[in-house]
């Protein structure tokens, strides 16, 4: 199994396992790298919104003398929204009816995998 | 491939050497132009995509703090440093006020400070760049599904 594959893989496991609606490897300036979706979206508009949200969130956070934000999560009354930070270049990006508990610790353990992969 | 283009700009020869072996061994993916005086290094900030400027004060002709100064007009958003061996204070000031330098080395160079410095300097300027890139392409296809719905 070669990288792209590995990390598809993960991403397959992570929505399945995690009852996630979706997951995606995204890079921080918007472009979408690989996905894993129940429903069809437009994966485009998913992915560049999240890495501006993204971006919007650690320039807000600059402006308090932080480096960076390692976890992002978005509540809604429907669907909700995690993210973590992979490296320099990328993030892991989730989305769920409702985030469980526990999803940190979940998408931690998958980026932890997917890091690995991502450092060759 | 080359991630970051580093500017250095110095009269001496073996200062540019050893600085641009400095940072192409310890800056991944880092790719150094040099020159040896103000006009050189602006003409070539107006050819080559650069990343980080690091000059000296101290040249015959365009010093350092008039080269950064029109730098800064050339290429705004490229960061600038300065070095000089005779750290003086009004010198420091003006290049801070009117040059508006990242940061100031004083010769001889403590190089692990100065990679620090560097990296630091890079790697905001990457993570800028990204998010500048990323709402730039929100905003587009905002733009774009609303032209679609109008």
């Amino acid at each position: 199994m070669n990288g792209q594959e590995a990390f598809q893989d993960a991403l397959d496991r992570l929505v399945e396992e995690g009852g996630l609606l979706g997951a995606a490897l995204v890079r921080r300036d918007g472009i979408p790298v690989l996905g894993s979706y129940r429903r069809s979206i437009s994966e485009e508009v998913f992915t560049a919104m999240a890495a501006a949200m993204w971006g919007a969130a650690e320039a807000a956070l600059a402006e308090w003398g932080s480096d960076a934000a390692d976890w992002l999560r978005v509540d809604g009354p429907a669907i909700g929204l995690a993210g973590i930070s992979l490296d320099d270049e990328n993030l892991l990006v989730a989305v769920a009816e409702r985030l469980q508990d526990d999803v940190h610790d979940r998408l931690q353990t998958a980026a932890q995998g997917m890091r690995a992969v991502l450092a060759g | 491939m080359s991630k970051h283009s580093i500017l250095i700009v110095d009269d001496e020869e073996d200062i540019l050497e050893s600085l641009r072996d400095l940072f192409e061994v310890a800056i991944d993916g880092a790719r150094c132009l040099t020159a040896r005086d103000g006009e050189e290094a602006l003409a070539t900030l107006g050819r080559e995509q650069v990343d980080l400027i690091v000059s000296d004060f101290k040249m015959p002709g365009m010093d350092g703090l008039e080269f950064l100064e029109r730098a800064r007009q050339k290429a705004p958003r490229v960061p600038r440093i300065m070095m000089t061996a005779f750290p003086d204070l009004e010198i420091a000031i003006q290049a801070i006020n009117t040059a508006k330098i990242e940061t100031f080395f004083t010769k001889p160079l403590d190089p692990d400070k100065v990679i620090q410095s560097v990296r630091d300097i890079l790697d905001e300027r990457r993570a800028r760049g990204q998010r500048d890139q990323a709402m730039s392409r929100a905003m587009d296809l905002l733009r774009r599904k609303k032209e679609g719905m109008a």
